[in-house]
C-alpha cells in the first residue's frame, strides 16, 4: 500500500489568519451531509451565546491506493476530492448566510478525526461541533466513526448534533 | 436553544460540563436542569443490609446534596437552575427525560466517577452519545 496525500503536505496555519484575536472560536466540522448542516445551525446559536467566531473545517482524507495505480487515476481522485470539498463548504456557507452568520474556512489534509482534534488544541478554540453521522456512515449506525473518534480524542468540548 | 439538561455525578468533568452549559445558558436566557441519576442496586434483594428503597432514598439524598453543592459553587443567581435526583439506569434515564421533556441539548462530562483513569471517555458519555436523539455536548 502506498499513501498518497492529496494536496499540499503542510496544514493551513489557520491561527495566522487571526493573530492577536482574543475572540473564542468554535470549529464546525463539515462534510456536506445533512447532520453536518444541522451542526452549522447549532454552532451559530452557540457562537451567539459565547460571542465566538466560527471556523468551518473540512478535512480531505488521504487517498489510499495500491502502488500500481496510474498517476492519472490518483489525480482524478484528488480532483474529485477538491470538488466535494468546495460543494460541502458552499452548502455550509449557504446555511450560514440564511442565518446571517459568517465563518472562516480551514481545509486540512489527513485523517478527519485526528486532524480536527489537533486543530482544536489551539488556544483560540472553545470547542467543536460535529454532525453525528457524516457521508460515510452506514444508515443503521447511530453515530458515525468520525464523530465517535473525535469525541474520544478531543480535549475540548465536543457537541454532537443529529 | 432554551432548555439544557446536564448529567451530574459530582466528578470534575461533570462540574466542567455544568460550567460550560451555564456559560451558554446565561446569554441565551435558557433554563438549566441538573440531573443526578442513581443507578438501581441489584443483587441486594435478599435484604442483607437495608431494603432497596432505603438505599435508593439515601443515594437520592446524597445526589441532592451533590447538586446543591454544585449549584452553590456556581454562585450565579440570574439563571434558572433546577436540580433533580432520580433512580434509574443512567444513560436510558437521561435520554428519556431529555426526549420526554423536550430538552434542546444534553451535556455530560467525558469521564465520570465510574470511569477507569486511563479511559478518555467514560461509558456513560459514550453510550449517551450513541443513544441520544438530542445534541450531546461532551466536556472534558
Amino acid at each position: 500500500m502506498r499513501v498518497t496525500r492529496s494536496g499540499p503536505l503542510r496544514r493551513v496555519p489557520a491561527f495566522v489568519l487571526h493573530k492577536g484575536s482574543r475572540m473564542k472560536t468554535i470549529l464546525v466540522a463539515v462534510d456536506g451531509s445533512e447532520p453536518s448542516l444541522l451542526g452549522v445551525r447549532a454552532a451559530v446559536e452557540l457562537s451567539k451565546a459565547l460571542s465566538a467566531r466560527l471556523e468551518l473545517v473540512y478535512v480531505i482524507p488521504p487517498v489510499l491506493l495500491p502502488p500500481s495505480t496510474y498517476a492519472e487515476t490518483i489525480r482524478k481522485l484528488e480532483e474529485a476530492n477538491a470538488v466535494m470539498a468546495s460543494e460541502a463548504l458552499s452548502r455550509a456557507k449557504a446555511v450560514l448566510a440564511s442565518l446571517g452568520a459568517e465563518a472562516d474556512v480551514v481545509q486540512l489534509h489527513g485523517a478527519p478525526a485526528e486532524s480536527i482534534a489537533d486543530l482544536s488544541q489551539a488556544e483560540r478554540v472553545w470547542g467543536v461541533v460535529i454532525g453525528a453521522k457524516g457521508h460515510n456512515a452506514l444508515s443503521r449506525v447511530m453515530l458515525g466513526s468520525t464523530a465517535d473518534r473525535l469525541m474520544h480524542l478531543c480535549r475540548k468540548p465536543v457537541l454532537i448534533v443529529r | 436553544m432554551k432548555r439544557f439538561l446536564v448529567a451530574v455525578d459530582g466528578s470534575d468533568a461533570s462540574v466542567k460540563a455544568v460550567r460550560a452549559v451555564v456559560s451558554l445558558a446565561e446569554p441565551l436566557g435558557a433554563h438549566v436542569t441538573l440531573l443526578y441519576v442513581v443507578p438501581p442496586m441489584v443483587g441486594a434483594a435478599g435484604g442483607a443490609w437495608a431494603p432497596l428503597d432505603e438505599i435508593h432514598a439515601s443515594e437520592v439524598k446524597h445526589g441532592e446534596k451533590v447538586l446543591a453543592e454544585v449549584v452553590a459553587a456556581l454562585g450565579t443567581s440570574a439563571l434558572s437552575i433546577e436540580p433533580r435526583a432520580v433512580v434509574g439506569p443512567p444513560v436510558e434515564t437521561i435520554v428519556s427525560i431529555a426526549a420526554d421533556e423536550g430538552f434542546d441539548l444534553i451535556a455530560v462530562g467525558s469521564t465520570g466517577k465510574g470511569a477507569v483513569k486511563r479511559l478518555l471517555l467514560g461509558s456513560t458519555a459514550d453510550r449517551l452519545v450513541h443513544l441520544s436523539e438530542k445534541p450531546v455536548l461532551v466536556v472534558r
